[in-house]
């Protein structure tokens, strides 16, 4: 377990900073509220229509094949562990992975799934 | 007490206070930040079985990328803001009678000592233990997982052009 002390010290540093931010602008802020300030800030214009939208279907699937590209992305990390040791064969090993994704990759192009109509 | 079993308790609490904001949450949008976090908590339960590979999978996959796809599902669907219905009291008392007769059976097998222990793993789930089976022994499955990946791809691509309209 001893391993994942840098994490856990880390996650620490994290929630510390994240609590010394909130924590400071909430006790040192002024607090002044009037219409204006209660009112939805978006980049100093009024905002137009419902903030909770439909959005358009084209994104759910660029999250689609963004999931599976990061599924192909996580067996790399084993190769990047033990590549140090492998020769030859483990390069070629992983280039016939990536290869093959890739065909599905220009497939997806191909099809016009990544044209944004 | 030591330090690992308090870690241990509030990974418990978070991935427990997260799966009850899902499932109580009027909102839900509220509701799918408490499935992130539970998916969290998840992660971290992998760490104590010995699985840092899966709990990196679990967060990179499930915390990074199945809650964008499930948070583009909400933005795509509406109404968001409905409380669930409320459970019949039959409904009740049936989900109470589940829970405790699992839990019950899951006791009585722990007090007996029947219950299923950890049989010795096949190797050790290290990454880097994985990373040599991949470019050891398991050199076709690895391969085979490209192609399953790709056939993922086409079942996307098919969903896509569905959506579109065109064949």
């Amino acid at each position: 377990m001893i391993e994942y002390v840098p994490i856990l010290v880390l996650m620490c540093f994290a929630i510390l900073i994240a609590s010394i931010i909130v924590g400071a602008s909430y006790l040192l802020g002024p607090r002044i509220s009037n219409k204006t300030k209660l009112s939805t800030y978006e980049c100093g214009m009024q905002t137009i229509g419902p903030t909770r939208m439909k959005i358009n279907i084209r994104y759910y699937i660029i999250a689609m094949l963004f999931l599976i590209f990061d599924i192909e992305i996580m067996f790399l990390y084993p190769w990047a562990v033990v590549m140090g040791g492998l020769k030859l064969f483990g390069f070629v090993e992983m280039l016939i992975f990536v290869i093959i994704l890739f065909i599905g990759y220009i497939y997806v192009w191909r099809k016009g799934a990544l044209e944004w109509e | 007490m030591n330090f690992g079993e308090i870690i241990f308790l509030l990974i418990i609490i978070v991935t427990m206070g997260g799966a009850l904001m899902a499932i109580l949450s009027g909102s839900i949008v509220y509701a799918l930040m408490g499935l992130v976090t539970a998916m969290f908590g998840v992660a971290g339960l992998y760490i104590y079985l010995d699985s840092p590979f899966l709990a990196m999978m679990q967060i990179l996959i499930y915390v990074g990328a199945v809650s964008v796809l499930i948070a583009f599902a909400v933005m795509l669907i509406g109404p968001l803001y409905r409380r669930p219905k409320e459970w019949t009291t039959a409904g009740k008392f049936g989900a109470a009678l589940g829970v405790a007769l699992v839990t019950l059976f899951m006791f009585v097998r722990f007090v007996t000592g029947t219950f299923p222990r950890g049989g010795n793993p096949f190797f050790d789930m290290t990454t880097k233990e994985i990373g040599r089976l991949f470019f050891d022994n398991l050199v076709l499955p690895f391969e085979l997982i490209s192609l399953l990946i790709v056939v993922a791809i086409l079942g996307a691509i098919m969903l896509a052009l569905f959506s579109r309209g065109n064949k």
